[in-house]
C-alpha cells in the first residue's frame, strides 16, 4: 500500500514537473511574443537552444527584430545581455576583453577587463563580418563556455548563449564562418519576413506611444533547472534509430541516402547535429506535455538543426539546391521503423 | 498485461499496466493477420490458378487419369489455403502495430513509446528518467481512448488481386473453353478402298486403335524389317503367311503385329471374322474373305469387347468392270465371246496338230484374258504380254521352209536308190517326216535283231554315207553361198563407200549413199538370215540328223573288219561287234528322233501358219480393246447397248438380261418349228417359222459353255418360209437360228472368206467383217465351223487352209 503510494506519488511529482516545464516555457512564450510579432516558430527555436545548452545562428534581412528577440529573451528570463556588432576591424580583445594596467594603492598591475562575452545572452550581429580570428575568439567561447586572456581562463557564467546573425544579401567583404564553426550552433534559424498581419500588428506596437515592456517570468536558475530535465527525457530506441537513420541519409556515400542527397551532397550532417535533434526533439515532447520523444518531434526539429551542417557539392550549389529541401526529401524517404 | 520489470528500473518501481494498450495491439493485430491472411491467399490464388490450369492440361492430355486431376486440383486449392495461413501466422511485432496505431490517430508515438519502454528497452540510471518512462507508458495507455484501430488496420484489396483474378479467369477459360478434349478413344474413319473383291486386301483408317488392347506397348508391330520378329512374343498373329503381297506394292510386306483380343468382322454381329494382317494405331490390314457375300455391307473392329465402327463396305463381283483400275481393259461381251472363239479354235488345232507350244500360247493368253477381265492389267500390258506370247512362239522358226523341204527331198532321193533305204527316202521326198521317222525305227530295229546280212549293212551304210554326205555338202554348200554373197555384200559396200568419199557433186554422193544403205539392209538381212537359220530348231535338229546318220554308217562299216578278227580273236571282240551293231542301231534312232523333231517343229510351224489369221484376228481384238477411263473407253453413241441389244435379239430374246444366264430358262417354248434351243420346253414342229421362243433361249453369250442343254431342231423347209431378203429380216428380228438362215449364213460366209483371202485388205478391215459374221453365226451351227468341232461356242470360222 504504502509502495503503492510512494508510486503514486513519484508519478505525480514528475508529472508535475514536466507540466511546470511546459508551463514555464508557454509563459516565456507569450512573453516574449508581446514583443517580437509572428515569428513563432524564431521564437521555439531560439528557446530550444537556450534549454539544449547550444546557440542559434539567425540568417535573415536586417529589421526583422532579430536584437529585440534576443533582448527580449533576456529581459523575460532575468539575464545579463550583450550585443556586439562584427565588423571586420573588430579584434578579439573587444570581444573577450583584455588586460588593463590600474594603479592601487600606488601600484601598477594588469587588471583583467571583461569584454562584452561576459554576459548570459550574446547577440553577435553580423558575425560574417568579423575576421576569423575574431570569429574563433568568439566560437571558443560558444563551445568551451570561457574565454582564455594572457594564460588565464576565465569562466562565463551560466546559462551562456550566443545568438549570431548573418546577413544573406551583402556578401562582399564578409568571412563566411567555416563548417567546424557553423557545425557549433545548436540550430540555424531563418528569420523569414513577417506576412501582412505580422506586419499591421508590428506597426501598431511599434509606432504609437504605447509601447510594450517585457517582464521576467523565469530566472536563470529556472533555464539550467529546465536543462537538467530536457536531458532526462527518455527516447524510444526505434524513435533514435529514426534520427541516426536521418542524419545518414544525408552523407551521399550511405546506402540509406536520397537521390538528391547523393547527388547534391558533398558532406552530411555531423554526429553534432544528431546530438541537436535529439535534445531539440527532447525539448519540443516536453513543450508538447509528452514525456518522450516521438518522430514528428525528430521531424520538426531536423531543419534547424541539420541546414547548417549540411555542405552541399558544387551541382548543389550551381544548381541552387537548398539545404531544407534535401532534408524534406530525407525525412520523406526515411521510414520510421 | 503488466510489463515485467527490468533492471534498470528504479528500487520498488514498478512499470504501469499497459494492458488496455496491449488490448488495443490485440485487436489490430487480429485485423492486421486478416489482411495478410487475405493478401496471401490472393497471391497463392495465383500460383493454385497456374497450377490448377497445368492440371486441367494434364488431365485433358491424359496423362493423370481424373480422380488424380482432381486430388491435385484439391491441392491447387490448398495452396491457397497455405497461402493465407502462412501469410496470416507471420509474427507481428507489437511496437509495429503500436506505429500504425499512433500514425492512424495521431498518439504522436505514445502507444509506440509505451510499449517501448514497457519492454525496458532504453536502459538508463537515471531515475527521473524512468519516472519519466513510466510517466510515458501512463499517457499512452491514457491515449488508448483515442486509439483509432480500425483506421490504423483498414482492410483493402490485395495488391494481387487483380493479377489473381485474372489468372483464374485464364485458368477458368483453359478449363472450360480454351483446350479442346483430346479424344483418345479408338476411332474408325474410313475403309480403303471403299468396295473390294473377295481375297483383296483393304486397310481400315482410324486413330487409337491400340488403346484398349491387351498391352499395346509391349506388342508393338515389327513392319518394314525383314529380319524383325512377326508380330509380338507372346501374342499370337492372326495370319500365317510371312509376306503377304498388296496391290501396288513391289516388295514383300511384313506382316505386323495382330493383337490377340482384337478382330474384324463382316456384317453385323461378330460371326463373320476377317483376316486380320496387320494392326497399328491408325490402320488395320485385313482381307476380304472368299465367301463374303457380294454387295454393301460393313465392318467393324472390335477391341477388347468394344466394337469401333461400323464403317460401311462393298463386296464386289471381281469381274464387275465398275470397280476395276482406272486403266484396265473393258472387254465387251461380244469381243470376249469373239476372242474366247478364237482361243479354242486356237487350242483345239493346237491339240489335233500335237503343237503344244500354240496349246501353252492360247492357255497364256486366256489367262491375260482373265486378268483383263478382273481389270488387273492395263492395255498396254495386255498387247505387251500378248507380243512377248507370239514372240515365245515364233522362237527358233524356220525362216526358209522350202529350203529345209528342198534339202530332205534330196535326201530322200538318195536314200530311195537303194531298195532297202526307199521307204525312208519316200517320206523324206513328200515330205513325210513322220513316216520318215518311223522307216528310221524300222531299220535300227533290224539292226537290233540282226535282219540285215552283211551286205545289206554295208549297202546301208554307204547309202546313210552318201546321204549324210550329201545333206553336209549342202549345207556347206549352202554356207559357202552366204558367205560368197556376205563377201559380195561387204566388197560392195567399201566400194561404194569409197565412192561416197570421192563423190564429185552432191547429188552422186546422196546416189551413193542411198544404194550404200540399201546394200547394208541386205547385208543385215543375210546376216540375219543366216542367224535365224542357225538357230532354226529345224536346222539344228537336220543337223544332228546328218551327224547321226554318218556315225550310224561308221559303225556299220566298222563291222566287216571285226567281224573278220572275230574268227581269230576271242569272245571279247564279239562283243565289241555287238556294241558296234547296238551303237548304229542307236545313232539311227537318234537320227529318228531328230526327224521327229524336224517333223514337230515344221508342224508347229505349219499349225502357226494356217492360225496366222486367228492370230492376227487375236492381236486386233486385243489392240481394239477400250481401256477403262480412257478416250477408247467412252460409248458416246452407245454402241455397247446397241450391240447387246443386237446380241438379244439375234439370239431371238428381247428379255431381262438374267435370261442369258445359263439354266435359267424353265417355260416350254411357244412356238412351231420353234428356235428355242436351251429351254426345257418340247416345241412342235408346225408349218410356219415360230414367232415364240424359249425366254432363255441362248443363254449367256460370254458363257457358252455353260450348264445349258442344246437341243437341236430341224425346221421344214417350205413354200411358206420367205426368200434370202425375208430370211436375213427374220433371223435378225427373232433370232439366227434357223436352218434357212445356217445356209444363208454359210454361203454368204464362203463368199466372204474367199474375198478376204485372194484381195489384200487391211488386218482392221479383215477384223470388222470376221467380227461382224462372228456375230450373226447361225446360233445352232454345228459342224460346219472349226470352233464347234470340239464342242466351242459359236465363233469365226476357221480359215478354208484349215479343211485342208
Amino acid at each position: 500500500m504504502t509502495q503503492a503510494m510512494t508510486q503514486a506519488a513519484v508519478a505525480r511529482d514528475v508529472e508535475s514537473t514536466v507540466a511546470s516545464f511546459t508551463a514555464d516555457l508557454q509563459r516565456l512564450r507569450t512573453e516574449i511574443s508581446t514583443m517580437i510579432v509572428g515569428q513563432e516558430g524564431i521564437i521555439e527555436g531560439v528557446m530550444m537552444c537556450l534549454l539544449g545548452g547550444g546557440h542559434a545562428l539567425l540568417e535573415g534581412v536586417p529589421g526583422l527584430g532579430k536584437t529585440m528577440l534576443v533582448r527580449t529573451l533576456a529581459e523575460t528570463i532575468h539575464a545579463t545581455f550583450s550585443r556586439i556588432q562584427f565588423t571586420p576591424d573588430l579584434m578579439p580583445a573587444d570581444i573577450v576583453g583584455t588586460n588593463v594596467i590600474t594603479e592601487d594603492h600606488g601600484l601598477k598591475r594588469f587588471e583583467f577587463q571583461k569584454g562584452p562575452i561576459f554576459a548570459n545572452i550574446l547577440l553577435a550581429d553580423e558575425i560574417n563580418r568579423a575576421t576569423p580570428k575574431t570569429q574563433s575568439a568568439l566560437l571558443e567561447a560558444m563551445s568551451e563556455g570561457s574565454v582564455t586572456v594572457a594564460k588565464q581562463t576565465y569562466q562565463l557564467e551560466k546559462p551562456f548563449f550566443v545568438l549570431a546573425t548573418q546577413n544573406p544579401l551583402e556578401m562582399e567583404g564578409t568571412y563566411p564562418l567555416p563548417e567546424a564553426q557553423l557545425d557549433r550552433f545548436f540550430f540555424k534559424l531563418v528569420v523569414e519576413y513577417p506576412g501582412k498581419e505580422d506586419l499591421h500588428t508590428i506597426l501598431d506596437r511599434t509606432t504609437t506611444d504605447h509601447l510594450p515592456q517585457p517582464q521576467a517570468v523565469i530566472d536563470k536558475s529556472r533555464i539550467l533547472e529546465m536543462r537538467e530535465l530536457v536531458r532526462k527525457v527518455p527516447l524510444a530506441r526505434q524513435i533514435q534509430d529514426y534520427a541516426v537513420r536521418v542524419v545518414l541519409a544525408t552523407h551521399p556515400e550511405n546506402p540509406e541516402a536520397t537521390a538528391r542527397s547523393k547527388k547534391f551532397m558533398r558532406y552530411g550532417a555531423s554526429p553534432r547535429g544528431l546530438q541537436s535533434i535529439i535534445l531539440a526533439a527532447k525539448i519540443r515532447a516536453l513543450l508538447e506535455g509528452r514525456y518522450a520523444v516521438a518522430i514528428d518531434d525528430i521531424r520538426h526539429v531536423a531543419a534547424p538543426a541539420l541546414r547548417h551542417r549540411m555542405i552541399m557539392n558544387f551541382e548543389g550549389e550551381a544548381e541552387g539546391i537548398r539545404t531544407d529541401a534535401i532534408i524534406e526529401e530525407v525525412l520523406e524517404a526515411t521510414r520510421e521503423g | 498485461m503488466q510489463a515485467s520489470h527490468n533492471p534498470g528500473q528504479p528500487e520498488g518501481g514498478a512499470a504501469p499496466d499497459t494492458s488496455p494498450i496491449h488490448q488495443v495491439i490485440a485487436r489490430a493485430r487480429r485485423r492486421l493477420r486478416g489482411q495478410r491472411a487475405l493478401d496471401g491467399a490472393t497471391t497463392a490464388t495465383i500460383l493454385a490458378a497456374a497450377a490448377a490450369l497445368a492440371v486441367v492440361f494434364l488431365i485433358r492430355i491424359e496423362v493423370v487419369d481424373r480422380a488424380a486431376g482432381l486430388a491435385l486440383l484439391a491441392g491447387a486449392a490448398g495452396i491457397i489455403v497455405l497461402g493465407a495461413v502462412g501469410a496470416a501466422a507471420r509474427r507481428i511485432d507489437d511496437e509495429h502495430i503500436a506505429r500504425r496505431i499512433d500514425r492512424a490517430s495521431n498518439l504522436a508515438d505514445r502507444l509506440s513509446t509505451a510499449v517501448a519502454f514497457s519492454r525496458g528497452s532504453v536502459p538508463s540510471d537515471d531515475d527521473q528518467t524512468h519516472q519519466l518512462m513510466h510517466a510515458a507508458i501512463r499517457d499512452g495507455v491514457r491515449a488508448v481512448p483515442r486509439a483509432d484501430v480500425a483506421r490504423a488496420t483498414p482492410f483493402r484489396a490485395p495488391a494481387d488481386l487483380r493479377a489473381a483474378l485474372g489468372f483464374l479467369a485464364i485458368s477458368a477459360l483453359a478449363a472450360g473453353l480454351a483446350i479442346p478434349t483430346v479424344d483418345r478413344a479408338p476411332h474408325l474413319y474410313r475403309v480403303e478402298p471403299d468396295h473390294g473383291a473377295a481375297g483383296d486386301q483393304v486397310t481400315l483408317i482410324g486413330a487409337h486403335l491400340m488403346n484398349g488392347i491387351a498391352h499395346p506397348l509391349a506388342s508393338l508391330p515389327a513392319r518394314g524389317a525383314l529380319d524383325a520378329s512377326l508380330g509380338a512374343p507372346g501374342v499370337p498373329a492372326e495370319a500365317t503367311a510371312a509376306t503377304i503381297p498388296t496391290p501396288g506394292q513391289t516388295g514383300p510386306m511384313i506382316r505386323g503385329f495382330v493383337p490377340s483380343d482384337a478382330q474384324v468382322t463382316l456384317g453385323a454381329g461378330k460371326d463373320h471374322r476377317v483376316r486380320v494382317l496387320d494392326w497399328a494405331a491408325d490402320r488395320i490390314l485385313i482381307q476380304i474373305p472368299d465367301g463374303a457375300p457380294i454387295g454393301p455391307t460393313t465392318l467393324t473392329a472390335w477391341l477388347g469387347g468394344r466394337a469401333v465402327g461400323p464403317l460401311a463396305f462393298t463386296v464386289v463381283d471381281k469381274k464387275d468392270p465398275r470397280y476395276h483400275k482406272a486403266d484396265s481393259v473393258v472387254l465387251d461381251p461380244d469381243d470376249r465371246a469373239y476372242l474366247d472363239a478364237l482361243l479354242n479354235e486356237i487350242k483345239a488345232v493346237a491339240k489335233r496338230d500335237q503343237v503344244p507350244e500354240l496349246e501353252d500360247f492360247a492357255k497364256q493368253v486366256e489367262q491375260l484374258l482373265q486378268d483383263a477381265e478382273l481389270g488387273k492389267i492395263s492395255k498396254e500390258k495386255l498387247l505387251e504380254a500378248l507380243a512377248k506370247a507370239e514372240a515365245k512362239l515364233e522362237q527358233h522358226a524356220e525362216p526358209d521352209q522350202g529350203d529345209l523341204d528342198k534339202q530332205l527331198a534330196e535326201l530322200g532321193k538318195q536314200l530311195s536308190k537303194d531298195q532297202l533305204t526307199k521307204p525312208l527316202g519316200d517320206a523324206l521326198q513328200k515330205p513325210d517326216l513322220d513316216k520318215a521317222q518311223q522307216e528310221l525305227e524300222k531299220l535300227a530295229e533290224k539292226l537290233d535283231n540282226h535282219e540285215l546280212t552283211d551286205k545289206q549293212q554295208q549297202e546301208l551304210a554307204r547309202q546313210l554315207e552318201k546321204a549324210a554326205k550329201q545333206l553336209d555338202d549342202k549345207q556347206q554348200q549352202q554356207q559357202k553361198q552366204h558367205d560368197q554373197n556376205q563377201q559380195k555384200l561387204e566388197n560392195d559396200i567399201r566400194r561404194l563407200e569409197k565412192k561416197k568419199q570421192e563423190a564429185k557433186t552432191e547429188q552422186e554422193r546422196l546416189d551413193t549413199e542411198r544404194q550404200l544403205n540399201k546394200l547394208k539392209e541386205e547385208l543385215k538381212k543375210l546376216d540375219k538370215d543366216a542367224e535365224d537359220k542357225d538357230q532354226s530348231d529345224q536346222r539344228q535338229a537336220l543337223k544332228r540328223l546328218s551327224r547321226d546318220l554318218e556315225k550310224a554308217a561308221e559303225d556299220m562299216q566298222k563291222k566287216p573288219d571285226q567281224k573278220d578278227q572275230k574268227d581269230q580273236k576271242d569272245q571279247k571282240q564279239d562283243k565289241d561287234q555287238q556294241q558296234q551293231q547296238q551303237q548304229a542301231s542307236q545313232k539311227l534312232k537318234d537320227a529318228a528322233r531328230e526327224t521327229g523333231r524336224v517333223d514337230q517343229d515344221r508342224r508347229k510351224q505349219a499349225t502357226q501358219k494356217k492360225m496366222s489369221s486367228q492370230m492376227e484376228d487375236l492381236r486386233e481384238a486385243m489392240r481394239r480393246a477400250k481401256q477403262k477411263g480412257g478416250k477408247d473407253g467412252r460409248d458416246p453413241f452407245g454402241r455397247q447397248n446397241k450391240n447387246q441389244d443386237f446380241a438379244q435379239r439375234a439370239r431371238g430374246q428381247r428379255g431381262q438380261s438374267q435370261a442369258w444366264r445359263p439354266g435359267q430358262g424353265q417355260q416350254p417354248g411357244q412356238g412351231q418349228q420353234g428356235q428355242g434351243q436351251q429351254g426345257q420346253g418340247q416345241p412342235q414342229a408346225g408349218k410356219e417359222w415360230g414367232i415364240g421362243h424359249d425366254e432363255n433361249l441362248v443363254g449367256d453369250p460370254t458363257q457358252k459353255s455353260g450348264n445349258t442343254k442344246d437341243g437341236e431342231l430341224q425346221g421344214k423347209q417350205g413354200s411358206q418360209g420367205g426368200g434370202t431378203r425375208e430370211t436375213i429380216l427374220a433371223a435378225a428380228q427373232k433370232g439366227f437360228a434357223s436352218e434357212r438362215y445356217r445356209d444363208v449364213y454359210g454361203k454368204y460366209h464362203q463368199i466372204v472368206e474367199d474375198v478376204m483371202r485372194t484381195e489384200k485388205l487391211p488386218s482392221s478391215y479383215k477384223y470388222y467383217v470376221k467380227r461382224y459374221f462372228a456375230k450373226i453365226h447361225p446360233a445352232t451351227a454345228g459342224g460346219a465351223d472349226a470352233g464347234d468341232a470340239s464342242g466351242a461356242p459359236p465363233g469365226p470360222p476357221a480359215s478354208p487352209e484349215d479343211a485342208k
